[in-house]
């Protein structure tokens, strides 16, 4: 067992210093500054989120589970193993650094230490990472295909983003409630670890097959080709996105909020989709399909450049149509995000979203790659707080911001075009047992 | 112009891996098997055929024309077949089709139903659920059904159970009946390749070993087989390599074309008998030869 979690460690390693170091600084910052805080409290889930299971289901993806359960340790011994990586020895490290950012930041005001915020800090992290855990590793990411799937796969998705907006809180019932859930979930993954690496171990994505729909063999009619392609992508993402604005709606709806569905309203249960939750909603939705099918795209009849123009402006898109979607519902700038009008909130994060696309490219969906683009969203979050007293007219902001895209374009172009080794699978994934870049079908 | 794919020079540097300076000619309607151990720069060859990386050094002309000036015509001309293509996140086999179908104006509606009910792909099944082989003959499916003028397969067998094998290859043949298609195939099944093939290629850590019509490359090299009672042993020379020895008797591939018979002779071999190599026999002792080179 421990020969599994020094490997893990090994591996890890460099992630778990950039999260902690991140993590100290962020705390620290966070002690007493109202609206570091607020601005900040999603940023904390991500350097958590990364810190724990995330590492673990990635290795899963290249095939871990198979190749554990042939070592001579029992099932129990790798579940316990990793538990402690995902979430014992996180928590405590995160406990570290935020004690560290912590009292460095009452040095320096020569205030008393927050004694309070430093115990709420440690044990949303913790909880948070036990719930990852168990809503994560104890997931079979494939999409469910019966109605007992469906409740298991929503109750995990729940868990595990729920916790970001209604956040652990010793004075609320709500923060209670979320509090409770947590440590029932941190604890029950912890004793069904074993389970987990036995499901994951023998998981295969045929079994999940139901039953076969009587096809036809005949070619489908209707347009195909780009057009299909944004068709699918759009409705895609906004199927996601109706999702992801009710949830929110109900979210308010639980926080006592009365639901009045007027535009603002729904923009600003929307707004979360594009700003904190980039990274996964945008990914997700938009450029993962597009990174696993690249090698299969090139070798279509698209130029390179279009095909880098195309990919830039494809998480770019819909984030700039929504900002103007806004601005035309609103009539005005009127809706602020903390520090800038939400149009321009917008075209900031779109940017952020097409400088990652040159590194998605470069990388694949790889853990760097991904790191990378976390950090890339989270400018457009932190950048006006920690520079607050900096004052740039936002026409400016717009210039540069197009400048960033077009300059996106041009280097995923040349990315595209001089080598293949990007977007070649790594022979790895040819026996990793699911996740997306899975090979094996095995039926 | 009487060749489909003409390259000169090709060099492709990569930090622990290089591929060239290669040349190799694909004849026009010919099925070009082009084979070489893990590693030896088969699918970097290809991948650079398709624009996928920019070449350091040399050219290459498909169909007559520059494969970096005219990527997406020769992309609309040829198709590829390989594993490594995903179509996942398309669902089901129906949305997969519909979306390649799209790009190429040839597409033949009557012939993809053909091939979907021969490989058994319906346009429901989910692709997720697929196994490897199936999914393997959607890449070739979405191929087939364009017409392309040349289609590269690399390792198009990889994963296939012997039935599927079989259906593939006949559903190639039939493909390439017209004589106007040209195949490059890479492929670590030399029994198929041998059968299948009329030209090969044979390439080993980024260079080619040999290239020519597969009869005169096969028939081109012999086992001979001896006993010496000489002391002095047998070394590899030009046309000539020494394969395995016990005691006095030896085993050595002797270049036909060279005057290795006759060498073996002046050095006082006796009994020598001379038997026809297959393909994967040749491809052992060559790569070897160059391993120990």
């Amino acid at each position: 067992m421990n020969r599994i979690i020094f490997n893990h460690l090994k591996r890890w390693g460099w992630l778990w210093i950039i999260i902690n170091v991140a993590n100290g600084c962020l705390v620290g910052a966070m002690v007493g500054n109202e609206s570091m805080s607020k601005a900040s409290a999603v940023t904390m889930f991500s350097f958590v989120m990364w810190a724990g299971a995330m590492q673990l289901n990635f290795d899963l993806q290249r095939g871990l589970s198979r190749v554990q359960t042939t070592l001579p340790v029992t099932t129990r011994q790798i579940g316990a193993a990793w538990w402690i990586v995902s979430v014992a020895l996180p928590a405590i490290l995160l406990m570290a650094t935020a004690a560290t950012g912590m009292l460095l930041r009452s040095l320096h005001t020569h205030k008393e230490f927050p004694w309070e915020n430093f115990a709420l800090t440690a044990f949303t992290s913790t909880i948070y990472l036990g719930t990852m855990f168990f809503s994560f590793v104890g997931l079979i990411p494939v999409f469910p295909q019966n109605l007992a799937g469906w409740l298991r796969y929503s109750f995990s998705m729940i868990c595990m983003f729920g916790m970001i907006f209604v956040p652990p809180n010793f004075s609320t019932t709500e923060g209670i409630s979320v509090m409770l859930v947590g440590v029932v979930l941190t604890l029950a993954g912890w004793f069904r670890a074993e389970h987990f690496v036995v499901q994951r171990a023998t998981f295969r994505p045929g079994i999940q097959l139901g039953k076969r729909t009587p096809g036809q063999y005949r070619a489908p009619s209707g347009f195909g080709g780009m057009p299909y392609l944004i068709q699918v992508l759009f409705l895609q993402f906004t199927r996601f996105a109706v999702i992801f604005t009710t949830m929110m709606l109900l979210l308010q709806l639980f926080q006592g909020k009365t639901l009045t569905f007027s535009p603002k309203q729904m923009f600003e249960a929307a707004f979360p989709a594009f700003s904190s939750f980039g990274v996964f909603f945008i990914f997700m939705t938009l450029l993962a399909p597009m990174v696993l099918q690249l090698r299969q795209l090139r070798t279509l009849p698209i130029s390179a450049s279009a095909l880098a123009i195309f990919l830039v402006l494809l998480p770019v898109a819909p984030v700039l149509v929504v900002g103007i979607a806004y601005q035309v519902a609103s009539g005005n700038f009127s809706m602020h995000s903390d520090f800038m009008p939400f149009p321009t909130n917008c075209l900031t994060f779109a940017t952020t979203l097409a400088l990652s696309v040159p590194f998605i490219v470069w990388r694949g969906l790889r853990v760097e790659s991904l790191v990378v683009s976390m950090f890339l969203m989270m400018a457009p979050q932190l950048g006006p707080v920690l520079f607050r007293s900096l004052v740039i007219p936002h026409s400016v902001i717009t210039l540069i911001a197009l400048a960033c895209i077009v300059l996106a374009i041009e280097i995923t172009r040349r990315l595209l075009k001089s080598s293949s080794h990007a977007y070649r699978p790594p022979p790895v994934n040819m026996n990793a047992w699911s996740g997306w870049s899975n090979f094996s079908g095995g039926r | 112009m009487n060749n489909a794919i003409e390259i000169r020079g090709l060099v492709k540097n990569y930090p622990a891996f290089k591929l060239g300076p290669l040349d190799l000619t694909v004849p026009r309607g010919a099925i070009y098997g082009l084979i070489g151990p893990n590693g030896a720069g088969k699918t970097t060859a290809i991948d650079l055929i398709f624009g996928m990386g920019k070449t350091d050094g040399g050219e290459i002309r498909v169909l007559g024309l520059n494969h970096q000036r005219a990527e997406v015509q020769i992309k609309q001309r040829a198709a590829y077949v390989s594993p490594d293509l995903n179509f996942m996140v398309w669902g089901k086999v129906g949305k997969a089709i519909r979306f390649v179908r799209g790009f190429y104006p040839n597409w033949d509606d009557a012939y993809c139903a053909t091939l979907m009910k021969a490989f058994g792909l319906s346009d429901t099944d989910k692709i997720a659920t697929l196994s490897f082989g199936a999914k393997m003959k959607l890449s070739l499916l979405l191929a087939l059904a364009r017409r392309p003028e040349i289609l590269i397969l690399d390792e198009p067998t990889t994963g296939l159970d012997p039935v599927s094998k079989q259906q593939v290859f006949a559903e190639l043949l039939k493909a390439v009946e017209d004589g106007e298609r040209t195949v490059l195939i890479s492929s670590h099944s030399l029994s198929d390749i041998e059968r299948f093939a009329d030209h090969v290629g044979m390439i080993k850590n980024g260079k080619l070993l040999l290239e020519g019509r597969m009869d005169e490359v096969v028939d081109r090299f012999r086992m001979a087989e001896f006993f010496s009672e000489n002391k002095t042993p047998f070394h590899n020379r030009d046309g000539f390599i020494v394969l395995k020895r016990n005691e006095n008797r030896w085993h050595a591939l002797v270049d036909q074309k060279t005057s290795g018979q006759d060498w073996l002779q002046t050095r006082g071999a006796e009994n020598i008998s001379l038997t026809r190599l297959t393909l994967e026999d040749l491809f052992v002792a060559l790569v070897k030869e160059e391993e120990v080179k």
